[in-house]
């Protein structure tokens, strides 16, 4: 070791720049929480502990959320898509295919080029979680800015602001008890969490006037993608109305977001982000869909076609007010109206309110940046009020504010594990062993609630939409857990695709627990693709037994079957079919040495529809016609009154389920089990 | 549920707001009025000591059989004064009211038969032959006939439809069948395993539509005027009558017509993308209660 030119050696500095480690980032800490103004006020300390308590709180809360997310495999289709095409880009693959969505190319979904940027983060961290955790970063340091612009706000001024100190104190209540943003970090990965982390910090740099820092940091959310385009004509919506100073700048950031996003829509992006589908039942009156005969809609076509038919748009809105309310509550409604929120919120529930799908409507991801900015923009009309001489009147209303998000975080947190991860800790133990059995160069078809931690691989595949698996790999691996998981296909299709997998495709079982299949279909099989059916009429038992029922799966598939023995209870149980009221017939094909009970349950109203003997006798088919009157409805969680969403409407058909019951007596084996419908007149099967 | 004492051995409605309730000690036999919301008596009279099943027959009359090879009849007030008897000469098995005008009655004997009673001028009126082993006899007045529903010893379910010429047998099974009030639907006891239900078997169509958990001591079902459908219960120790509210979900026939909060498109449902709902497994199901209101029983 030499000294330097002081005298000092290089190992006494480490040893000092260690020592001054904790301080350093202490002091980074402080200044990224609090402005200047704050740090020299005498209310830092308690402000500063509060805020620490705080942001603990909202960072451990969204990281262990997430981190239980993982440890469940309660990952979904959202999350699969980027977690593919960041995978992929960090193994290598620059131009990487979205297999999930099925599109050619990852970059035409929403022209999201950060993943670009990130993906190198997965060539040291190679696990889903680090995507949950730089989704969950963005959080923390979008909340850190808001906070910090609150901050500003308040402790702007040569004169203190009346009440300050309780004023911020409020606003950081009301930041970190907003259910909605827990909410939206849960739902697999989103790019509009990461464009608002950049959005609020070029908001902020604006407001700051920090022109130059604001444009680059807008420019940045252009590369989240088209939807963040509109986010970024939002800001400068807000800008426009915000300063006069800004004015230029918000046009430019205005036709800069429109045109981006019109540009990455000619270029084939925006593939998952069609104006037709989404908006095009304002113009059109009736949902579109993806119907290729109608013409391709751009922005000005939307503006123009609004402007016709403006009471679309009025009608759709009266559709959605509850939802526009449970968005706005948490954060305390007038906060969009400040001048530096009016135009982002302008369009973001614009955009969430009017497009055609409930799922935007509803307090989510699609609408984090009001979240952000909503509690900004209150501050800010706080303290126009503190200023005023009705200063007394800036605490009561933010003390009520604070109150009402903390009644709303505590009606709807508790429901973040059971709305978010519908996977057994066992279920997921199984779904694990089967992803470790699985070599990284297979291709994997899962189930929609297990496919966001399968997907770390060139070839993946949802069964959640896909209908046609094409064969990408020599050995194909299909893991499926038709109970488990948020899933969009039926159980009746999970079933149904078990089915067709070991009878038609002769597909190797590779292990079957806690609910989830996992099954192989290698070399011996030269498809080159498997076509899995919507659903049948007729399915097999083995994977649906009950409590008192195994699953019976050596010997040819054709005879697999669900067993039950000398346990009372349901040999076969969940076997499901959402159907039309109407009359049907349920038959299973059954052998029996002691009695058993074939039971027809709505299990959408929980109630029995028909029960018939199942007497002992040889393997036959037992039939029981009944009519189903489709009368139930699920019961969706909405909340407690006032702190209630507009919870997305349950299926309009009832699930009809068969289940076969045994007394214990004796040796049961259930194949098979249909539902069909009964001819017209008929009232015998 | 309306408790009665446990010497009852059988009850039927009066109107929507009484019950008439047979009542037999030791040997002798009285008939109980008592209102269908409280359980008070309202009056009692005694009848014959063979007294065995009650009969509908409209607010103004009263039936009861009694029990003996003559099969008699007797035509009540409902102060209970006899206003006339109907003699039949064979054993009365089973005895149903249709209306204030029809009665009918399944008689034994070596030829066994369901006669219709002609409540006007307390005179036989005609007779078919029941269904083989038949134990049980429920009617239903629409228009001057009546449509009769009769169950058998082996459990089956055998349908005459007004006017009609033979019995058809249902695909459906049970025991003890009646009609509901509108004649939409049969109710009739199953019993699978150790529990038993009524079973809501929809008409035209034959079909069962539910089956809903009853008493293992639930003897006979009976339609009160209002709709409501009354289940005697006796167990030895206690008795009582079960009311269910034609309102009910689980006297319900018809499918409810459904609506989408949203209004284009001719109400389809918004699209839920990426949040669509799973099956709901068996802890995930609803309570019954939350089907609603439904007026198809009625």
């Amino acid at each position: 070791m030499t000294p330097n030119g002081d005298g000092e050696r290089a190992s006494d500095r480490l040893i000092r720049f260690v020592g001054e480690l904790p301080g350093r980032v202490a002091d980074f800490i402080d200044f990224s929480l609090f402005p200047q103004a704050v740090r020299d006020s005498e209310d830092f300390t308690l402000l500063r502990r509060c805020t620490y308590a705080g942001f603990a709180l909202l960072a451990i809360l969204l990281v262990a959320f997430s981190a239980y997310e993982h440890a469940h495999f309660a990952l979904t289709q959202d999350f699969a898509a980027v977690e593919q095409v960041w995978h992929q880009v960090a193994h290598g693959d620059l131009n990487p295919r979205d297999t999930i969505d099925q599109i050619a190319h990852y970059w035409q979904v929403h022209l999201e080029l950060y993943i670009w940027l990130i993906a190198p983060l997965g060539l040291f961290f190679d696990s889903a979680l680090t995507l949950q955790v730089v989704q969950d970063a963005s959080g923390i340091v979008a909340c850190v800015i808001a906070w910090r612009w609150m901050l500003t706000i308040l402790y702007a001024g040569a004169e203190p602001l009346p009440y300050r100190r309780t004023l911020a104190l409020l606003a950081l209540v009301m930041l970190v008890f907003d259910p909605w943003i827990y909410w939206s970090y849960a739902f697999d990965f989103h790019s509009e969490p990461i464009a608002v982390s950049l959005l609020i910090a070029a908001g902020y740099a604006f407001y700051l006037g920090k022109t130059r820092y604001g444009i680059w940091l807008s420019l940045a959310v252009l590369l989240v993608g088209d939807v963040a385009a509109t986010y970024v004509a939002g800001l400068g919506l807000t800008l426009i109305v915000a300063s006069r100073k800004l004015f230029k700048v918000g046009v430019g950031l205005l036709v800069l977001g429109i045109f981006w996003l019109e540009f990455s829509h000619r270029i084939g992006a925006g593939v998952m982000s069609p104006l037709r589908v989404t908006y095009g039942y304002l113009i059109y009156g009736y949902f579109p869909g993806f119907d290729p005969s109608l013409p391709k809609l751009t922005v000005r076509d939307l503006v123009i076609g609004l402007a016709l038919h403006p009471l679309n748009a009025v009608v759709a809105l009266r559709d959605k007010l509850l939802d526009v309310y449970a968005n706005l509550a948490p954060i305390g409604f007038i906060g969009i109206f400040s001048p530096w929120t009016i135009g982002l919120a302008f369009v973001v529930i614009a955009e969430n309110q009017l497009a055609y799908s409930f799922t935007y409507s509803q307090p989510n991801f699609q609408a984090i940046a009001l979240y952000a900015f909503g509690t900004v923009g209150f501050a800010w009309f706080m303290a126009l009020i503190a200023r005023s001489k009705f200063r007394r009147l800036a605490v009561a209303l933010s003390a009520i504010a604070a109150v009402n998000a903390v009644c709303w975080f505590a009606v709807w947190m508790p429901e973040l594990p059971p709305h978010w991860v519908r996977t057994s800790s066992a279920a997921a133990a199984s779904a694990e062993s089967a992803w470790k059995g699985i070599a990284p160069g297979d291709e994997v078809a899962a189930s929609h609630g297990l496919i966001g931690r399968f997907a770390d691989r060139a070839s993946a595949y949802s069964l959640g939409w896909v209908f046609i698996v094409p064969r990408e790999s020599e050995n194909v691996q299909f893991v499926i857990a038709p109970y488990e998981g948020i899933n969009v296909e039926s159980v009746n299709r999970s079933l149904a695709s078990l089915d067709v997998l070991v009878n038609k495709y002769g597909a190797t079982l590779r292990s079957y627990q806690n609910g989830v299949w996992w099954l192989t279909i290698g070399k011996n099989n030269h498809d080159t693709q498997f076509v899995l059916p919507e659903g049948s009429d007729n399915i097999p038992a083995w994977p649906a037994t009950g409590l008192a029922g195994i699953p019976v799966v050596t010997g040819p598939p054709a005879t697999w079957h669900a067993h039950g023995g000398y346990r009372r209870g349901y040999v076969m149980t969940r076997a499901y079919w959402r159907k039309r009221a109407g009359n049907y017939v349920a038959s299973v094909d059954v052998a029996a040495q002691a009695p058993g009970i074939l039971e027809v349950w709505d299990a959408t109203a929980d109630q029995p529809i028909v029960r018939r003997l199942i007497a002992p006798g040889e393997r036959r088919s037992v039939a029981v016609a009944f009519r189903h009157l489709d009368r139930g409805r699920e019961h969706m969680y909405s909340g407690l009154w006032p702190f209630i969403i507009d919870a997305p409407e349950p299926p309009v058909d009832d699930n009809l389920e068969v289940r076969v019951y045994t007394y214990g007596r004796g040796p049961i084996d259930v194949y098979r089990v249909a539902l069909k419908p009964l001819a017209d007149g008929k009232s015998k099967p | 549920m309306v408790p009665l004492q446990a010497e009852a051995m059988d009850a039927v409605a009066v109107d929507p707001a009484h019950l008439a309730v047979l009542l037999g000690r030791n040997e002798e036999r009285a008939v109980r009025i008592v209102s269908s919301r409280t359980g008070d008596s309202t009056a009692e009279f005694p009848v014959a000591a063979g007294a065995a099943q009650l009969g509908y027959a409209g607010a103004q009359s009263l039936l009861d059989s009694v029990a003996g090879p003559a099969g008699v009849v007797e035509i009540r007030s409902p102060a209970g004064a006899v206003t006339s008897t109907v003699k039949l000469g064979a054993p009365i098995l089973a005895l149903a009211g249709a209306d204030e005008r029809h009665a009918f009655a399944l008689v034994g004997g070596r030829s066994p038969r369901v006669v219709e009673i002609d409540l006007t001028s307390a005179r036989v009126a005609g007779a078919v032959e029941p269904p083989a082993g038949t134990v049980s006899l429920a009617a239903h007045a629409s228009g001057p006939e009546a449509s009769l529903v009769a169950g058998t010893r082996d459990g089956g379910i055998y349908l005459r439809l007004a006017g009609a010429p033979t019995w058809d047998r249902i695909a459906v099974d049970g025991n003890a069948p009646v009609f509901s009030l509108s004649g939409s639907a049969i109710y009739a006891f199953q019993t699978v395993g150790d529990s038993k239900g009524v079973a809501v078997i929809q008409l035209p169509s034959q079909l069962q539509v539910r089956l809903f958990p009853v008493s293992l001591d639930a003897r006979r079902m009976f339609s009160i005027d209002d709709g409501t459908l009354g289940i005697f219960e006796q167990s030895g120790k206690a008795a009582n009558v079960r009311l269910i509210s034609c309102a009910s979900p689980m006297l319900a026939v018809e499918a409810r017509s459904k609506h989408s909060k949203f209004s284009f498109g001719d109400g389809q449902q918004w699209s839920l993308l990426g949040l669509a709902t799973p099956d709901p497994d068996e802890t995930q199901a609803p309570r019954p209660d939350s089907t609603g209101a439904a007026y198809a029983g009625c």
